[in-house]
């Protein structure tokens, strides 16, 4: 029996370094990914069929190491933006906030301590190192699920719906502190859901341990988890309350509520924001304030003991009516069609993502509404509390009622609690297909194509579609950054030269300016990525920018990829655009080359 | 249990090799060049300083740059570099082995006050073509001799 058990893991872990080495030999060439997609197939369909926990490991390890065994260098943008602040620290040698100003540290201090220990490069480290975590947040939602609903397979079946979620997958594979604060969060949520159930001290200890590891991780997830376990502990002890429930869900959430607000304060983060609407709300002495309200709402079982059975009556009645489950479906399918326009392009963002990708999002959809309906009941109620919690401050986002750049970001936090309700709406389904090895193949079929269409062509095709082609998707040509561009961003690290105030002005599209990131520890240079001046009476005809346009030097990296596709300024303001023929043709005329390997070029422009 | 024993023995060392042979393929991979190969051109002051390019300058007087070729062609690699102003042109012909780095300072003086255009034009192999593998340029800003 053991020793079948053993074959049972190498055949997995077969898998898994089969897989790996596919996806690393499609650098050299692309065939290799034909094989690749097949074995994911039968890694999802082997872990389901069998019931295999080390199927999981083996396929969020697989998952989370996508991007960084197919692509040379990092990816995308926020992955450069790690990158700059891991060299920071080993420049410094410092945390202070002048020379760091990311203040998120526990994944720079991982990275910059273990390239110091390992003398290897700090790239090659985040890229391999930062997304294997994942492996804790699969394995984790496997625990809380089989844990909360005492079901193994609704357990497999959350854990694989997350991680083949696009969102999720867009997050972990990239290496950035998402890639850290989502493990980090599932851990710390399922340790305090332990001591919810189960107080004991060594329960509360490992989840405070957790929390503060997320509290310096990430301070949007950090923020997340309390929201969500404002929500889920409350409905938690409402059901199922004993004072000892009630003593550790609050003790987890002033303890992080305190921490959190004091580390935002301290290191002056974005999100600190939600600090100051708390001193607004709350004048005064607002954390005292806070503790006191919070402490009456947990408590209110405690204060009048019939509480339980009149919250738990009232649910359960509630619910008993069809038409109020009917209603709550529909409000949901109204929210989801918001989040679709959002998702879409129609909503305030510039997205265009394409029909494919929205694959996963449209099944996971209609799996959670089946899921809804089957969990809106007491047992369901703690999670559906917990999805209310994000997709609030989504939805009033989106709407642009709480001020926040990009409610995307909402969803990989989102997508945990969904993927249960989903599971629960699979659970369902398969209830109804009672073969093992369909349900096995409906799963891994889901998965493999939420897999491949997460990602822009290029990763698993190997190249870009034609515009008008229902897999064109212009993320393709930002999701890579070649070599080309690299070199030209290294050449002007090595031979620009800063030694007066007045600091060489480097102009480029958000891509190329991420990546420049990297050169510009000593902040000698202005990277600028707001527009692609027009070169011709450069320092005379601008008033706008004045400041910026009248410094000394100014470089302009533009690469091959731009004149297709370029996205310039950040946040809620980027534009997506190209460099045209004729601002070429201005440079050719009004600048001066100094740099060219063949994708990259460096115009030049000196007062 | 001590067939099994020796069964668990045997996958280990199977888990072992495998988990080793992909780690090593990894920083294999990692180390080396799978991008497409390129070369570098570029052109730095005197000083080799990427600012301060003399750029503004009297007739006669020495406009000094520094011409680099960096060969990440992954092979051994012959270029003639071209350099073109006022209609003269001056050659050199470059061979660099994998990863060789090339540079040389180049003079250029007008004997006409106006805006010239330098061209630094970079070709592979022996032959020139039509269009240029490389290409550069300076604008140089040419005034009368201070007297």
């Amino acid at each position: 029996m053991w020793v079948k058990g053993m074959n049972k893991h190498l055949f997995q872990l077969s898998l898994g370094l089969l897989a790996i080495l596919f996806l690393l030999y499609s650098r050299i060439n692309v065939i290799s990914l034909g094989f690749f997609i097949p074995i994911f197939f039968m890694m999802v369909f082997y872990t389901f069929r069998e019931q295999r926990i080390f199927g999981l490991v083996t396929l969020a390890a697989v998952g989370s190491l996508i991007l960084s065994l197919r692509f040379k260098y990092l990816t995308w943008g926020d992955s450069w933006n790690e990158y700059a602040m891991i060299l920071r620290i080993l420049e410094y040698e410092s945390l202070a906030i002048e020379v760091y100003p990311s203040q998120q540290p526990a994944m720079h201090l991982i990275v910059a301590n273990l390239a110091m220990i390992t003398q290897i490069n700090p790239m090659s480290l985040m890229k391999f190192i930062i997304p294997i975590f994942s492996i804790f947040s699969i394995i984790f939602l496997y625990k809380f699920v089989n844990d909360f609903f005492g079901d193994k397979d609704l357990g497999l079946l959350a854990s694989l719906l997350l991680l083949t979620g696009t969102p999720y997958l867009h997050w972990t594979t990239q290496a950035v502190r998402e890639s850290l604060g989502i493990p980090m969060f599932i851990m710390a949520f399922y340790f305090a859901y332990k001591s919810l159930k189960s107080p004991k001290l060594q329960n509360i200890i490992v989840s405070i341990i957790l929390i503060s590891g997320l509290i310096l991780t990430h301070n949007f997830s950090s923020a997340i988890f309390i929201i969500s376990w404002l929500s889920f502990s409350i409905i938690y002890v409402y059901i199922y309350g004993k004072t000892r429930n009630l003593v550790s869900s609050l003790a987890i959430l002033l303890f992080t509520t305190i921490i959190a607000a004091g580390w935002w304060s301290l290191t002056k983060a974005p999100v600190s924001y939600i600090v100051k609407s708390l001193e607004i709300i709350l004048p005064g002495s607002p954390l005292i304030t806070f503790t006191i309200f919070i402490t009456i709402i947990y408590a209110v079982p405690y204060f009048f003991p019939i509480f339980n059975d009149v919250f738990k009556k009232t649910f359960n009645g509630f619910f008993s009516f069809k038409i109020i489950k009917v209603l709550i479906i529909i409000i949901t399918i109204g929210l989801a069609i918001a989040s679709t326009e959002l998702v879409r392009g129609k909503l305030f963002l510039i997205l265009h993502y394409p029909i494919p990708m929205l694959f996963n999002g449209f099944f996971m959809i209609i799996l959670s509404l089946v899921g809804l309906y089957f969990s809106l009941n007491l047992r369901g109620l703690p999670i559906l509390f917990w999805i209310v919690a994000i997709t609030l401050p989504f939805i009033l986002s989106i709407f642009r009622i709480i001020p926040f750049g990009d409610p995307l970001r909402f969803m990989d936090h989102l997508y945990i609690p969904l993927a249960i309700v989903s599971a629960i709406g699979l659970k369902q389904i398969f209830m109804n297909i009672p073969q093992r090895g369909l349900q096995s193949g409906i799963i891994a079929m889901f998965a493999t194509i939420s897999l491949v269409t997460a990602f822009p062509s290029v990763v698993f095709w190997g190249s870009m579609f034609e515009k008008g082609n229902m897999l064109y998707d212009d993320r393709g040509y930002i999701i890579q950054h070649d070599t080309s561009e690299k070199k030209a961003i290294d050449w002007i690290g090595n031979y620009y030269v800063f030694e007066g105030n007045s600091k060489p002005v480097f102009f480029s599209d958000n891509y190329v300016t991420y990546a420049s990131k990297s050169i510009n520890l000593k902040d000698g240079l202005i990277l600028d990525n707001r527009h692609l001046p027009n070169p011709e009476n450069f320092y005379k005809d601008d008033h706008t920018l004045a400041r910026v346009y009248s410094n000394k030097i100014s470089y302009f990296l533009i690469t091959e990829r731009m004149h297709k596709y370029a996205e310039f300024a950040g946040g809620m303001r980027h534009e997506r655009s190209f460099v045209s023929k004729e601002i070429i043709e201005q440079f050719n005329e009004h600048s001066n080359l100094i740099y060219d390997d063949g994708s990259a070029k460096i115009y030049y422009i000196q007062k | 249990m001590c067939m099994i024993m020796q069964s668990f023995n045997n996958k280990s060392i199977f888990l072992i090799v495998s988990i080793i042979i992909t780690l090593s393929l990894i920083v294999h991979i990692e180390r080396i060049n799978t991008d497409d190969p390129l070369t570098e051109f570029y052109v730095l002051t005197e000083k080799n300083q990427a600012e301060g390019y003399p750029l503004t300058i009297s007739v006669g007087e020495s406009g000094v740059v520094t011409v680099g070729v960096v060969n990440h062609e992954f092979k051994d690699q012959n270029y003639i570099l071209a350099i073109i102003y006022e209609d003269k042109i001056n050659k050199h012909l470059i061979t660099l082995k994998s990863s060789e780095k090339w540079e040389k300072k180049v003079n250029s003086n007008f004997g006409i006050v106006g805006d010239h255009k330098v061209e630094f034009l970079l070709f592979k192999g022996k032959i020139e073509s039509e269009e240029p593998y490389r290409r550069l340029f300076l604008m140089f800003d040419v005034g009368e001799r201070d007297e």
